[in-house]
């Protein structure tokens, strides 16, 4: 009799003792909310202490589908060297020329412009972007509503045009190029704004608020293929950008990530876990810069007052 | 213990396990569901918000961060925090207006290429899950974390809990009150089944149990009835074959009593009878035989001097030893009639009753009905017998001055009556007469047909005679047989 009351005591303890713990298998962490931390202390105790090659980019299009698309890059480039990367992102209105400069980013993804920019600070190009096409080169396009009485470029005088970053190559320099080509000045157009990104451009075309947006060639003939837009006006082949590389970085890294990149094959073997690649300005990979293939923007550039 | 105890604690044990059992099942595996409920729905909503924050914090507008954050805690009352922290500059977006509590920093940071990490805190007595996501897939350097508080989320499922457990304490209580009232309902008829049986065990076989109800104690009652009912008509049939048997017993006692009386009878009937016979030969033929040896030598003295004289004496000798023979062939004659194997039962029945009868002046009619053949041996012989007793009976008791024989044979009965004009005596005193001889005559009578399967009738009247009827059966065999 003593026995089962033993037993059936044990029971109903074991059964209490589940009923207040519900179950919990984990311990709680203890926080107390009254003990903060300063800002200083913040960056102190949380900053990374590891030893990472960071990696900058220009805008393209929304920055976190920008990260998504360079993280894949980023993984590769770790298995193939061996070294740390992490992908940087800043604002849009932060020179990425400048935190090249000051040691911010040691390699950057950026166009031909950045690069122009950057020549003068010691940062050079590392490899150079295959386009969809199979070379190193890309168009500017610029495009309007399909209804829209522009017909072809000059038809842009006294409308509103839509230029995406004004660090663009696609999107700022080889527009302006077009412009200027068919005797067209900032001053022609009833107004022109800059946007963050192509698809910012694009949307600024599509909600009518602009009459005509200049986009990368990729996007804009995706979007004329859905009807969305109308292309009217296509500029010629120029050099794209790629991947340049910081003063000062240790020879045998920049032989590594230089080596990667060459070896990167986006629509081959390393397929697997990009996203949305085809929207890069490398669709293909990555080629050997080979000579000045940047020659010719830099009068344009200069001309424009870019290069400042 | 008793059964209404015993139906009580089994109830509320049931009623206990039953609520336990719901109990540990909610805190159990309901809790454990809206953990892991909680644990998804923090994901997602970490996922949705970095989404949302996600261009405007990498564009640096950390403001417009702040305020979507802020407007989401205020959105969900279960979103207790939220904040994103970027290991790379070591700044940090958050809603906590007190301060950035240096505890959530001391949290792991989130493993490389992970989507989502959940951690328990206990903030303040609260607990909080947190569920922490990359800003941006891949980008695990900048941190978003939202903090759901469990505690709120799982207060109801606690109220439930408790709910059920003052349910089950209540359920506890109308459950032994139900017990109590059913246990009476059952173990009143079984107690009143009980008190039965020890009165039955004691003897007591009086009395039912008054139970209507049609289930089965109801059934047990009338079949404890029932088996009572039974019990009293067995012991009642026990008791009377017990009584059967003392009877049969007492007779039994009494014949053996009658058959030891009947065999000193016998033993003193046959020293009777050898003394009867000693007597008649001493004083009759003895005598006789003497007086005839004396009268031969005397015969043989006078034969020289006087023949003539001799000669009759020869004669009265001759004579005297003819009446030796006669007495001799009655003594014989007396023990075993060679007439009644001879010529059989009727003859051997007229020959002794006319001898006896005749002699002593009593009037004698034999009727013979029916009856021309022999029986067999045994049955002629104790016929004989009870006839020779009956006769002697009725001169030398009854005093008769008639007798009447009657000798039958119907089918396969065969009847003898000897009926007599005597004194009689009273009926009822047959077997309890004073007179010895008579008393065990009548037994030896009763005695001899009752070893031939027979029955004997004796009627008797003071004043009005007797009358013995005798009364065998024949076996198929003997009936069939006809007479030679």
């Amino acid at each position: 009799m003593l026995r089962k009351a033993w037993i059936l005591t044990t029971v109903f303890i074991i059964m209490i003792v589940l009923f207040s713990s519900g179950c919990q298998v984990t311990a709680p962490v203890k926080i107390d909310l009254q003990k903060t931390v300063s800002a200083d202390q913040l960056q102190e105790m949380v900053t990374t202490k590891a030893d990472y090659y960071y990696v900058g980019f220009d805008w393209r299009l929304e920055p976190s589908e920008d990260v998504k698309m360079y993280i894949p890059l980023l993984n590769y480039l770790e298995r193939q060297t061996g070294y740390k990367f992490r992908l940087r992102v800043f604002p849009q209105d932060e020179d990425i020329v400048r935190e090249m400069v000051e040691g911010q980013v040691q390699f950057s993804i950026i166009g031909p412009l950045s690069l122009l920019r950057a020549e003068k600070y010691g940062v050079k190009s590392l490899a150079i972007g295959i386009t969809e096409n199979g070379t190193s080169r890309y168009r500017a396009m610029i495009v309007t509503q399909p209804g829209s009485p522009i017909k072809k470029i000059q038809d842009l005088r006294g409308q509103m045009l839509a230029f995406s970053a004004r660090t663009s190559t696609q999107g700022y320099l080889i527009p302006r190029i077009m412009l200027a080509q068919a005797k067209l000045s900032l001053s022609d157009l009833a107004s022109f704004e800059f946007f963050q990104s192509y698809a910012d451009a694009a949307n600024a075309v599509l909600s009518g608020r602009f009459d005509a947006a200049a986009l990368q060639d990729t996007l804009a003939e995706k979007l004329a293929a859905q009807g969305l837009v109308r292309i009217v006006a296509i500029s010629d082949y120029y050099p794209c950008g790629g991947v340049s590389m910081a003063p000062g970085i240790d020879p045998a890294v920049v032989a590594a990530v230089q080596k990667a990149l060459l070896q990167f094959a986006p629509q081959g073997k390393d397929q697997g876990g990009l996203y949305n690649w085809d929207n890069s300005e490398m669709p293909k990979g990555f080629g050997m810069v080979e000579g000045d293939p940047y020659t010719v923007f830099r009068p344009w550039a200069h001309n424009f007052g870019l290069l400042n | 213990m008793r059964l209404s105890h015993k139906i009580i604690v089994l109830t509320s044990g049931i009623v206990a396990v039953m609520g336990l059992v719901t109990i540990v099942a909610i805190n159990g595996v309901v809790k454990s569901t809206v953990r892991n409920s909680i644990e998804q729905n923090g994901v997602v909503l970490a996922q949705t918000t970095s989404s949302n924050v996600a261009d405007q914090y990498l564009d640096g507008k950390l403001l417009t961060v702040k305020n979507v954050l802020e407007n989401q805690l205020d959105s969900n009352r279960y979103l207790v925090y939220a904040y994103i922290i970027n290991r790379d500059n070591g700044t940090v977006v958050n809603t906590f207006h007190q301060g950035f509590p240096a505890g959530l920093i001391q949290l792991d940071p989130l493993p490389s290429g992970s989507t989502s990490v959940t951690k328990l805190l206990n903030i303040n007595g609260n607990l909080v899950r947190d569920t922490g996501v990359p800003l941006v897939d891949g980008l695990d350097s900048i941190e978003l974390h939202i903090g759901l508080s469990e505690s709120a989320l799982l207060l109801p499922i606690s109220k439930i809990s408790w709910v059920i457990t003052v349910m089950t304490l209540i359920g506890i209580i109308i459950g032994s009150l139900a017990a109590l009232i059913l246990s009476r309902l059952i173990t009143g008829p079984l107690e009143k089944l009980t008190l039965q049986a020890e009165r039955i065990g004691e003897g007591n076989l009086e009395g039912e149990i008054q139970f209507d109800s049609r289930d089965e104690v109801g059934n047990l009652a009338r079949s404890f009835n029932r088996m009572t009912a039974h019990l009293k008509e067995n012991i009642q049939a026990l008791q009377r074959r017990n009584q059967e048997l003392s009877l049969l017993s007492q007779k039994l006692g009494e014949r053996e009593e009658l058959l030891g009386k009947l065999w000193h009878q016998v033993i003193s009937a046959q020293e009777e009878e050898r003394k009867r016979i000693a007597r008649e030969l001493h004083d009759e033929t003895t005598q006789s035989l003497a007086a005839i040896t004396i009268g031969l030598k005397t015969a043989e003295e006078t034969m020289p001097s006087d023949l003539s004289k001799s000669i009759r004496l020869l004669e009265q000798l001759r004579n005297m030893a003819g009446q030796v023979v006669k007495e001799l062939h009655n003594i014989i004659y007396d023990l075993r009639p060679t007439v009644l194997d001879d010529l059989g039962l009727v003859p051997a029945l007229r020959w002794y009753a006319e001898t006896r009868l005749g002699a002593r002046g009593v009037e004698f009619e034999l009727q013979v009905i029916g009856i021309n053949r022999r029986f067999p041996p045994e049955m002629e012989t104790t016929l004989y017998r009870i006839g020779q007793e009956a006769i002697r009976n009725t001169f030398k008791h009854a005093q008769a001055h008639n007798v009447v024989l009657v000798i039958a044979q119907k089918e396969n009965n065969l009847m003898m009556q000897i009926k007599d004009d005597g004194r009689g005596f009273v009926n009822k005193e047959m077997w309890s007469t004073t007179n010895k001889g008579m008393h065990l005559g009548l037994l030896g009578m009763r005695e001899r047909v009752g070893l031939l399967g027979g029955i004997i009738e004796i009627n008797s009247r003071v004043g009005e005679g007797t009358v013995v009827t005798v009364k065998l059966e024949l076996s198929q065999k003997e009936s069939s047989k006809e007479g030679n």
